[in-house]
């Protein structure tokens, strides 16, 4: 479980992790939507840099980066195959055995290799460089605004951060399921297929039975403490902006601008 | 003067058996109350139905002098704190901090004031070290701790534990009945403990005896759990230090005193 | 002996920052048919040891041997399955680990597990209900609607089903109240008259003293203490500290010194003890 690289925080305490993060958030939002504009690798390349940069300076390794893009890597080789095959058009690049390889075919695969790589490096930036409470706490008040239009946003916030509070006791609680089903004889790694669904519903069922008794008593005791998520509540934690945020999120506004005009005006 | 008043309340979970049936208590105000029984007698029914979170079919409870209705429930929720039986399905912050900050965040404490709240209480149930701590790093009786000194921090003047030390080993057990008679020696809170612990009756104030959804007995626990076929024949067992006193009793040794310390001094 | 544990040692993550010693070089033993406690503080390595009997958890270092089967560290077990079946592991608060539609299918749930044809695995169950004390009435009924004490005897029942030689409890009666505790020692020490050797890991030293025949104590993962349960209590002060809490009756033994009172301090029992004290007034 503490293996999975992709969204795990990492405590390398750059400048990156002391930004604010709702600042965060919304350079990443604006970093997404340069990636999706039309600027070819000018335009990547641009974004590219400052990835790089960033990456640097929230001192996480590029191993790790690229660990991250592991679980893709088979679907990428799937869409070079796909598209060589589709895509006919531009000059030929190759001739392999008789099978025609287009430009378009290796630019656009290329174009989707690239968009892929640096969301993720993008994303692996934010969760590795951000706590997942503040993040939470960033998604509650940037959602807050929207409280017009019905949206729960302190509920959400709520929800998750007790979420993420019981993961890790759900995971030790599934241990000890999976412990005493396999004194039991469960072996998941014999059996036909209805012994093996059978021994997955003893590893499940009682893991949701506990965890609605487990809902049960958390809202008693949340309402013993006088909680009611439509009354005014006052917050512990405070998020606070400060100069080097106002820099960040100036500098990635110039880069969305720039990219925008190497897609439309150049 | 009781600080809260049973009257004649009855409750059923499932529309059929009755856990509670036409139970009245009185509270003394200031003391330290237990209610005993086996599992199943109705007493952690009791409980949930002080601060309103199960509705009675009959009957009315009486907190402070507010009846227990819609209007006064919250105000009633702040008067009592409630510390449950498993240690992790009441923690809910991610962190000893965060956990006692939830209680100050429902009743609009302002945030600058959370900080020293927050170490006053950690400190006062001696988990001043621990601040910082996830629960799955703590024990259950440090669990329980925390989830006293979140109840603390509201001021009440009524603090309840139902059965929080059912789930702890000896040593997390020790750690919170000191903690509870700290508590009683030093402040004038009302404590009600519901427990089948009959050595912890024993040290009580006032005890209430509890079977089938209805009261047998309350009073001094002296008094009360000497009475040894009504104990029996509810299941419980009576306080060692009374065994000591009957098995002396039988070999021609009488000990006026209740205690064990008491009666060793005798002889 | 039964289970020979020799120069046993457990690491957790080794290799690696979180690398942790639950159990050092332990070597000890469990007499066949005997009740054996095993106690410690929380921590002491109790639930980890008694995880390598049924296989669980193999060995980091040096082996055990349980009922003629060798489980040596740096060795693949083979055929671990048995063992499952010999030693049968009853986890602290096991009701969670019921799932089934009806409580006799539940219990039957192990007896499938190693073989049983459906009319054998409902024989065994129905038989293993009744001996935890649940009649028929029980069989179709959903294991959810039962009280806490009702679902633990299931669950204790479902292992009994597998009808081990050796019956492992992890604090069978925490959470319990004085009755169910009483009465699930008492199924325990039945069990143990019909030659089910027990191994039960506790807290509560008033068990160890009105069940256990032998005790082996841990702490930190080292044996501090092996042999019967009258040389625990009488010959060694390791019932103080260690994070266990002394019975009522050493509490007394120990007031009953301080005031120099004679008394019989090797008897266990209150009503001998109460003798013992009339007889020491007399000669006084």
């Amino acid at each position: 479980m503490t293996n999975i690289a992709l969204g795990r925080y990492i405590p390398t305490n750059s400048i990156i992790h002391r930004l604010d993060p709702r600042i965060k958030i919304v350079n990443m939002l604006l970093l997404m939507i340069a990636i999706f504009l039309p600027a070819r690798f000018a335009g990547y390349g641009v974004i590219g840099i400052i990835a790089v940069s960033l990456v640097l300076l929230s001192r996480l390794k590029f191993g790790f980066i690229l660990k991250s893009l592991k679980p893709v890597m088979l679907m990428l080789m799937f869409l070079l195959v796909i598209n060589v095959f589709v895509l006919r058009t531009g000059y030929v690049v190759i001739n392999l055995f008789g099978l025609l390889v287009y430009s378009d075919a290796l630019f656009q695969t290329a174009y989707i290799v690239v968009r892929l790589l640096l969301m993720i490096m993008i994303t692996t930036l934010l969760t590795a460089t951000t706590k997942p409470l503040d993040l939470t706490l960033g998604i509650e008040d940037l959602l807050a605004p929207f409280k017009r239009f019905k949206v729960p946003a302190h509920e959400i916030a709520m929800m998750i951060s007790i979420a993420l509070r019981f993961i890790p006791t759900l995971i030790e609680e599934s241990q000890r399921i999976m412990k005493a089903q396999a004194s039991r004889g469960v072996d998941l790694s014999e059996g036909k297929i209805n012994e093996k669904i059978v021994a997955i519903l003893s590893l499940i069922v009682p893991l949701f039975v506990s965890s609605f008794q487990r809902a049960e008593e958390l809202a008693d005791a949340m309402e013993a403490r006088g909680y009611s998520p439509t009354s005014i509540r006052t917050r512990y934690k405070q998020l606070k902006i400060t100069m080097k945020d106002w820099i960040s999120f100036a500098l990635v506004c110039l880069i969305l601008a720039s990219v925008v005009t190497l897609a439309w005006f150049v | 003067m009781s600080i809260i008043e049973i009257k004649n309340i009855s409750f059923s979970y499932n529309n059929t058996d009755l856990a509670l049936s036409n139970v009245s208590l009185s509270i003394p105000q200031g003391k330290y109350v237990t209610i005993v029984g086996h599992n199943g007698s109705g007493k952690s029914t009791i409980a949930k139905c002080i601060i309103g979170l199960l509705q009675t079919s009959q009957g009315e409870i009486i907190v402070d002098g507010l009846p227990l209705n819609l209007e006064n429930v919250d105000e009633i929720r702040s008067k009592v704190g409630l510390v449950f039986q498993n240690p992790d399905n009441q923690f809910i912050g991610s962190t000893v901090r965060d956990d006692i900050a939830f209680g100050l965040e429902n009743h609009r404490i302002d945030p600058k004031e959370m900080d020293g709240i927050i170490e006053r209480f950690a400190s006062a149930v001696g988990m001043s070290e621990y601040l910082n701590f996830e629960p799955t790093k703590l024990s259950g009786g440090q669990k329980q701790r925390v989830a006293i000194a979140g109840a603390l921090s509201m001021a009440p003047q009524i603090l309840i534990l139902d059965e929080a030390t059912s789930m702890l080993d000896p040593k997390g057990k020790a750690e919170v009945n000191d903690l509870v008679k700290q508590l009683h020696e030093q402040t004038n809170m009302t404590i009600i403990s519901i427990t089948h612990d009959i050595e912890e009756a024993y040290q009580s104030d006032v005890v209430y005896v509890m079977n089938e959804g209805q009261v047998l007995d309350y009073g001094h626990p002296h008094e009360v759990l000497a009475q040894e076929a009504l104990l029996k024949s509810i299941k419980l067992d009576i306080p060692f230090a009374l065994k000591f006193k009957y098995a002396l009793k039988s070999v021609g040794i009488d000990v006026p005193q209740t205690t064990l310390e008491g009666m060793v001094e005798h002889l | 002996m039964i289970i020979d544990v020799e120069k046993l040692s457990y690491e957790y993550s080794p290799n690696s920052v979180f690398a942790y010693h639950a159990l050092k070089e332990v070597t000890t033993s469990i007499k066949e048919g005997s009740f054996t406690a095993i106690i410690g503080a929380t921590g002491s390595g109790k639930s980890t040891l008694v995880q390598h009997f049924n296989a669980l958890v193999t060995p980091t270092g040096g082996s055990l041997v349980v009922d003629g089967k060798r489980i040596s560290a740096n060795e693949k077990v083979k055929e671990l399955k048995p063992l499952r079946k010999k030693v049968g592991l009853v986890f602290q608060f096991p009701e969670y680990q019921l799932f089934e539609e009806t409580i006799l299918k539940d219990v039957m749930f192990g007896p499938l597990n190693f073989g049983a044809t459906q009319i054998e695995a409902q024989d065994i169950a129905q038989e293993s209900l009744n001996r935890v004390g649940l009649d028929s009435s029980f069989y179709e009924r959903s294991p959810l609607e039962l009280s806490g004490g009702q679902k633990r005897r299931v669950a204790i029942a479902g292992i009994l089903a597998l009808r081990p030689k050796i019956l492992v409890l992890d604090e069978p009666t925490a959470g319990l109240d004085p009755e169910g505790s009483a009465s699930m020692m008492a199924l325990f020490q039945d069990l143990n008259k019909s030659k089910t050797t027990i191994v039960m890991i506790t807290h509560d030293l008033n068990h160890v003293l009105n069940y256990a025949t032998d005790v082996i104590m841990l702490d930190q993962g080292s044996v501090v203490f092996e042999g019967s349960k009258d040389d625990f209590f009488n010959e060694t002060n390791l019932h103080e500290g260690y994070g266990l809490v002394k019975p009522p009756l050493l509490e007394l033994r120990s007031y009953l010194k301080a005031k120099n009172i004679t008394f019989d301090d090797h008897t266990l029992d209150l009503d001998k003890l109460a003798r013992s004290i009339k007889e020491g007034q007399r000669h006084d």
